[in-house]
């Protein structure tokens, strides 16, 4: 396993992360390694900062101290659009879609930001490789035939899907998926849990997730934070051996 | 879960493209035959002159507001600075009234450069705020410059208005009207093309939701810049036009209520739509005209209308309209229907 590891190249590496928000710091010292064709999740309770990391990682926020090296490169001060056109694709924990756009349309003006922008002239319709490749990834995500139906009227399982939609559309090489599960049944969590692992196959990802069911059974690797810091960062199996693990959850659970 | 149904809302999918061709094709000829209807119906070419350019400038606004989600208090400045350099260039430079119309909407382009430069710092009240004290600033100029402007008096002594090619566009002549319109028509074409661009897409994407588009790749803020400055534009073209219909510069084109105006315009016709601004200039002209022949402080009633429609057609006169008219959803439940089991089936 290790020396497997070793051999794939490193996707994306932070160095040192830290983000304070005032006296508070949300993510303390963060140094891990991605490796390319891994699927890693990120579990930790409430409070953890693994929402403020995944932030560090997509541009949403900025880091206090610390260094994002993305293929090598540095990123640690682009906006988040410039990780995007890198191929940093992500989701959300709280749905956000274009809400008065039809799901097809969510989709297409995603894909579009991988070819052009500033065209005001020729219709959006001639770009027709944009609109059959919406077509494959409402297919992919089992939207096909909520096409052109406008995305706030989706139901709550659609629009997470959607969400998904619209970060695979821009064709990333990392997903960075913030709790696709929440709010889902435990049903609806087994199917997003399959789907995320067929995903795997084709994009590295890493998952910030609560459900340890969908954790424990579809991750390469899982790091566990808690309070802005590593804990652990092992297999599934290792993981839940783990007693400092173990310990970071009996303390959250109320007694 | 499936079943849950939607298409309410869903105008601008239901009415479809074709369709809202059509009602354009229908209204264009409505308008060009105007001269003629005007010979036997009694309806003043004037007033539909300066419906064509308020029109023109609401849609112009509604670029910003409608299609990009930018809040703007200060389209009079590009309005009035589109009027006031007009006028300027054909009384004190004796330029061609083409080449003068030209510059007007250039200067009212750089205008929206700065303007959006300081108003895309922020957002919400913010922007609102600055935009209409940008807009204000070149109101005072207007106001103080007297020796140019004319200030408080507005600006008179513009020469006779002709096209290059020898047509004069006086008082309330159907050349002057023809001309308003044509400009008018290739302004909506230019727009119609921008908003089903893919650029006018992305405006849509940024409106809709700005930290998402980014996060798709969109660098949003020269998205807006982009839509704001075109905005400026095709309002500047809109006030050379004013200039057409008044032959002369009035100070209160640069006040704020102009903006306010637009605004008000833009709201009565529905901002969800690409030419409710346009009817929205026509009920609200129309009916400016019809009230203050008979009552003195019209704008009381129409403060009430507008109170009534915000309460009872959030969505404007044309929104609410296509709400109306768009197709039930028949077609799609069967669809959905048919896909249930294999939502079911799916792993």
């Amino acid at each position: 396993m290790m020396g497997q590891g070793l051999q794939r190249t490193v996707i994306l590496e932070t160095k040192n992360l830290t983000r304070d928000f005032g006296g508070l710091r949300a993510v303390n010292e963060v140094s891990l390694q991605m490796r390319e064709g891994e699927l890693m999740s990120i579990i930790g309770p409430n409070g953890a900062g693994k929402t403020t990391f995944f932030n560090l990682l997509s541009g949403h926020l900025f880091p206090t101290q610390g260094q994002i090296f993305f293929r090598g490169e540095e990123i640690t001060k682009f906006p988040s659009y410039r990780r995007s056109l890198l191929g940093i694709g992500r989701s959300f924990q709280l749905t956000n879609i274009f809400p008065n756009l039809t799901a097809f349309e969510n989709i297409r003006v995603a894909a579009q930001s991988r070819k052009i922008t500033f065209d005001f002239w020729r219709n959006w319709k001639a770009h027709e490789d944009l609109s059959h490749k919406a077509d494959a990834i409402l297919k992919r995500v089992q939207l096909s035939h909520k096409r052109d139906v406008l995305a706030n009227t989706l139901a709550y399982g659609e629009q997470r899907y959607l969400e998904m939609g619209i970060a695979l559309a821009t064709d990333p090489a990392l997903l960075l998926l913030d709790e696709p599960t929440s709010g889902m049944s435990p049903e609806e969590s087994r199917q997003t849990a399959h789907f995320i692992k067929e995903l795997s196959k084709q994009v590295n990802i890493i998952l910030v997730e609560h459900d340890m069911e969908v954790v424990m059974n579809i991750s390469d690797r899982v790091t566990c934070m808690d309070s802005g810091s590593v804990v652990a960062c092992d297999s599934p199996e290792e993981i839940r051996k783990n007693p400092k693990v173990q310990q970071c959850y009996l303390r959250e659970s109320p007694c | 879960m499936a079943n849950e149904q939607s298409s309410t809302g869903n105008t601008e999918v239901g009415f479809g493209r074709r369709k809202t061709l059509g009602a354009v094709a229908i209204g264009a000829a409505l308008l060009i035959a105007l001269p003629l209807i005007a010979k036997v119906v009694p309806v003043s070419i004037p007033l539909f002159s300066e419906i064509l350019v308020f029109g023109l400038f609401a849609l112009s606004f509604n670029l910003a507001l409608g299609y990009t989600g930018v809040i703007s208090f200060g389209h009079a400045a590009f309005f009035g600075v589109g009027a006031y350099v007009t006028a300027i260039c054909l009384k004190f430079f004796q330029l061609p009234l083409e080449a003068s119309m030209l510059l007007g909407a250039l200067s009212a382009t750089a205008t929206g450069v700065i303007i959006a430069f300081l108003a895309l710092q922020s957002s919400g009240a913010y922007q609102a705020v600055i935009t209409l004290s940008m807009s204000m600033v070149f109101y005072y100029i207007a106001h103080m410059w007297i020796s140019v402007t004319g200030g408080h008096d507005g600006m008179t002594g513009i020469p006779v208005l002709n096209l290059s090619i020898g047509i004069p566009l006086t008082g309330a002549s159907a050349h002057k009207y023809y001309f308003i319109l044509a400009v008018f028509l290739l302004c909506v074409f230019l727009q119609w093309r921008i908003v089903n661009s893919p650029f006018g897409k992305v405006m849509e994407a940024a409106r809709e939701n700005d930290q998402r588009a980014q996060t798709c790749g969109y660098n949003t803020y020269w998205v807006k810049w982009s839509a704001f400055v075109l905005s400026a534009f095709f309002s500047g073209v809109a006030g050379t036009l004013l200039l057409v219909f008044l032959e002369f510069c009035d100070v209160y084109i640069l006040y704020w209520m102009t903006s306010g105006t637009v605004l008000v315009i833009t709201l009565f016709g529905g901002t969800g739509t690409f030419l409710g601004p346009f009817i929205g200039a026509l009920v609200f002209l129309a009916m400016k005209d019809g009230l203050s022949r008979h009552i003195e402080h019209w704008e009381v009633v129409t403060g009430f209308l507008f109170v009534a429609l915000v309460l009872f057609l959030p969505k404007g006169i044309m929104g609410s309209l296509l709400t109306a008219l768009a197709p039930k959803p028949k077609e799609s439940s069967l669809e959905v229907a048919a896909n249930l089991p294999e939502e079911e089936s799916k792993p």
